[in-house]
């Protein structure tokens, strides 16, 4: 069964959809002023379908402070969501139609009222949904179709035909004939015999879950309780409309009025509570909030869900949930700041780079193709080759350099980790480089590449008695300050 | 009675008497990520996965090299690679110059300025547990724990229990674990140990075209360094990397004997496998490049 409400004074449809959603939650609202629900199964709350209409317009009577519409309104109740339609809008107060008695109630009314709006929707789909590409085309079939059917009104006027009962007891064939497929439609809406489906409006689901405490939450357990059930919810309702979700809003207000705010932003989309309760644990202990806990947030952004399948011929690669929650215990290990992917960035100074966000990349079959072609050709230019590492000392290490006429021959770098003595064997440089010099930040300094002799072994013990070994470095002295430094290693 | 049997007279006689029970199942062979150097890849057979591989040596024995190498190789192979960088020691621009993929690469700075407690001990214990969770994590191709900045006496402190947890960790996955170090620490948990060292530096004159590989040829020297690091290294890093060059080349004609007039050409590096014992040729002799 299905009802429908109309109301000719109500300008705002967004109310009359609301107001009907208290009574079902399988609304149509395609047409102004008016809507129809499926009530089907709406007799344990309301009673007979007679009462829930009765209840519907004397709640519709009623205030909008009290919940109502505030004015007066039709109520149709009908087994066909075209006659109830018809029955709303032309028939005033509570209007019954029992099954198969469509004809009796709707036969009176004239045939222009199948120019009605709510008499065109035909089937799920909402004009508004359909691909863009289409829009056009079906714009032009919809005016197609208007004319066809004026054209079938000034037919049926000049053969008489006035009322719904007159067009219904036209026989099917000869309409079919003679009006075409859309004259015999309309016929169908005369009779109250069509049939189709409700084309539903799903009201924008919220993604967005609170409490308020009683207590205020002062220890991390306990909070975790709450955002295990939070989040319990709101990716059930991810998972209900088949999203993911790559960021996670969460908001603690304390009790001295303040408000915690995190956002957690993920690589890929994934709709995991434990991984999700995991991440946002982690983070709540690395930075806690200052006081008690009074109301818990939680919202989430939805996305598509990742769908890309890896290639047969890739090798295995971290799981992005697991990833994530390895790289945030990482972060808590030693810091957010000394995790991630290096980058270097396109300066001559000397030791520049940036760590970016470690993420997996998702790259299409193609892409990987093509990096696998440029990959190729650069690893056939570094074949057979071994490049020489360097280790950089962070910071770098102050020594004391003995030099004669500017060249370096002993160094002597004492310190608590790491020392470095030993004469300069063999030497390289220098190699001038300067730059920002129009910052307040400016660099100079001479670079050498130098061998030291020193003994073999790690301990002050053993640099003193093993074999000598040449060890090289890379040092610099800044001409600024015209102190001298060892940069790193050759390793 | 022999005093002595051969093992395939132990074998038969033991077959032959329990039959099919006790014959000895032929050990599948392990799969292997290439090191990246041919030398080295053919006297160890590559890095094992689902086992840990040492590699020790002094200061300057080419440990780094070995382990740019081998993460370059593993990055081009779009392996997901984790390097454990104990005493904050990793070079971007020269892993650049060796070819690491970057977006392939996740850093762990233990010991960056940041961090509250910077000590060694600290640093070291930051890092095994840093090394246990991307193990643990799983989906790694390489994880290099890099500990060969850390004092011998240091290492040798390690308690032996990590490396059974980690070769625990690992064992049947596809990660390989690296470790490098100045003194041999894994032991018997390691399936291949490498010891590196240093046999001699390549110092060349910049106009001793004989003595320069045909790549830095001094009359396209520059050219050829900016070829080949147009792919790595972005262009404030090769124009810097040229100046250097032009300098020495200016200075050249004062005297062969100036510092600016060499070049640091590279180093030949010994690597000699420790272990698995066998007596097949398990040492040899490389070129390593310095990146100019």
């Amino acid at each position: 069964m299905f009802a429908c409400i109309y109301g000719p004074t109500i300008a705002d449809n967004t109310l009359l959809m609301d107001f009907a959603y208290s009574f079902s939650p399988l609304v149509e609202g395609s047409t102004q002023n008016t809507v129809v629900m499926d009530i089907e199964g709406c007799e344990l709350l309301f009673g007979s379908a007679y009462e829930l209409a009765n209840d519907i317009a004397s709640r519709a009577a009623k205030s909008k402070a009290a919940g109502g519409l505030g004015c007066k309104v039709n109520v149709a109740v009908a087994a066909n969501p075209d006659a109830v339609v018809f029955a709303a809008r032309f028939l005033k107060g509570i209007t019954f139609i029992s099954p198969g008695e469509e004809l009796t109630g709707l036969g009176d009314l004239p045939i222009e009222a199948l120019l009605t709006p709510g008499s065109k929707v035909e089937g799920p789909t909402a004009p508004d949904q359909s691909p863009k590409s289409h829009r056009g085309r079906g714009t032009r079939n919809e005016k197609k179709s208007s004319q066809e059917t004026q054209e079938i009104f000034e037919t049926l006027r000049l053969w008489g035909v006035q009322t719904f009962r007159d067009f219904a007891a036209l026989p099917i064939n000869g309409v079919s004939e003679r009006l075409g497929r859309e004259g015999l439609r309309l016929q169908q809406l005369a009779a109250g015999k069509s049939d189709r489906h409700l084309n539903l409006v799903q009201p924008a689901p919220d993604f967005e879950n609170s409490i308020e405490l009683e207590h205020p939450i002062a220890e991390l357990e306990p909070l975790a309780f709450i955002l295990a059930r939070l989040l319990n919810q709101v990716c059930a309702k991810l998972h209900a409309y088949a999203f993911a979700t790559n960021e996670l809003r969460l908001k603690l207000k304390l009790e001295d009025g303040i408000l915690y705010e995190h956002n957690l932003t993920l690589p890929c989309p994934m709709r995991d509570h434990k991984v999700f309760l995991k991440l946002l644990l982690l983070n709540t202990e690395t930075y806690p909030p200052q006081s008690p806990v009074v109301a818990v947030s939680i919202a989430c952004e939805p996305v598509k869900p990742c769908v890309l399948q890896d290639g047969l011929f890739i090798p295995l690669a971290p799981e992005p949930e697991k990833l994530e929650l390895t790289l945030a215990r990482l972060g808590k290990l030693v810091g957010a700041n000394n995790i991630g992917s290096p980058e270097l960035i396109d300066t001559h100074r000397p030791g520049t780079f940036r760590i970016k966000r470690f993420a997996l990349k998702e790259t299409s079959l193609h892409t990987r193709r093509r990096e696998r072609q440029v990959r190729n050709s650069q690893e056939e230019m570094r074949k057979c080759k071994c490049f020489l590492g360097f280790r950089v000392f962070r910071p770098p290490l102050p020594a004391v350099v003995e030099a004669a006429r500017g060249y370096p021959t002993r160094i002597s770098a004492p310190g608590k980790s790491r020392s470095v003595m030993g004469k300069v064997v063999q030497l390289a440089g220098p190699w001038r480089t300067s730059g920002d010099w129009w910052c307040t930040d400016s660099w100079a300094r001479d670079e050498w590449d130098v061998a030291i002799e020193s003994r073999a072994g790690s301990s002050s013990r053993e640099q003193h008695t093993g074999p000598p070994r040449q060890v090289l470095y890379r040092i610099y002295r800044e001409l600024n300050s015209r102190s001298w430094f060892i940069e790193g290693i050759y390793d | 009675m022999r005093a002595v049997l051969s093992k395939a007279e132990i074998e038969s006689e033991i077959t032959g008497r329990f039959g099919a029970a006790v014959k000895l199942r032929e050990k599948a062979p392990a799969e292997v990520l290439s090191v990246g150097i041919p030398k080295v890849d053919v006297i160890t057979g590559g890095l094992p996965r689902g086992a840990i591989t040492e590699v020790f040596g002094s200061a300057s024995s080419g440990l780094t090299s070995v382990m740019l190498s081998a993460l370059a190789r593993a990055t081009n192979e779009k392996e997901v690679c984790a390097l454990v960088d104990t005493n904050d020691a990793f070079d971007p621009a020269s892993a650049a110059g060796a070819g690491i993929v970057f977006d392939q690469l996740l850093w762990v700075r233990c010991g960056a300025e940041g961090n509250l407690s910077a000590g060694e001990g600290n640093k070291i214990e930051r890092a095994f547990k840093a090394a246990d969770l991307l193990l643990q994590s799983g989906g790694f191709g390489l994880v290099a724990l890099d500990l060969a900045d850390i004092p011998s006496q240091d290492v040798r402190r390690i308690i032996s229990s990590w490396w059974f947890r980690f070769r625990r960790a690992i064992e049947n996955t596809p990660t390989a674990l690296v470790v490098t170090a100045q003194t041999s620490c894994v032991g018997s948990r390691a399936s291949l140990a490498i010891e590196m060292s240093n046999e001699n530096q390549v110092w060349t004159s910049a106009n001793d075209a004989s003595v320069l590989p045909n790549h830095l040829h001094r009359a396209s020297k520059a050219a050829a360094l900016s070829s080949v690091f147009s792919g790595s290294l972005p262009e404030a890093q090769s124009a810097h990397v040229v100046s250097r060059l032009s300098v020495a080349n200016s200075f050249s004609s004062i005297s062969n004997k100036l510092g600016h007039t060499l070049l640091l050409c590279g180093l030949h590096l010994n690597a000699e496998r420790r272990k698995p014992v066998s007596f097949s040729n398990r040492k040899v002799c490389f070129h390593a490049t310095a990146c100019l």
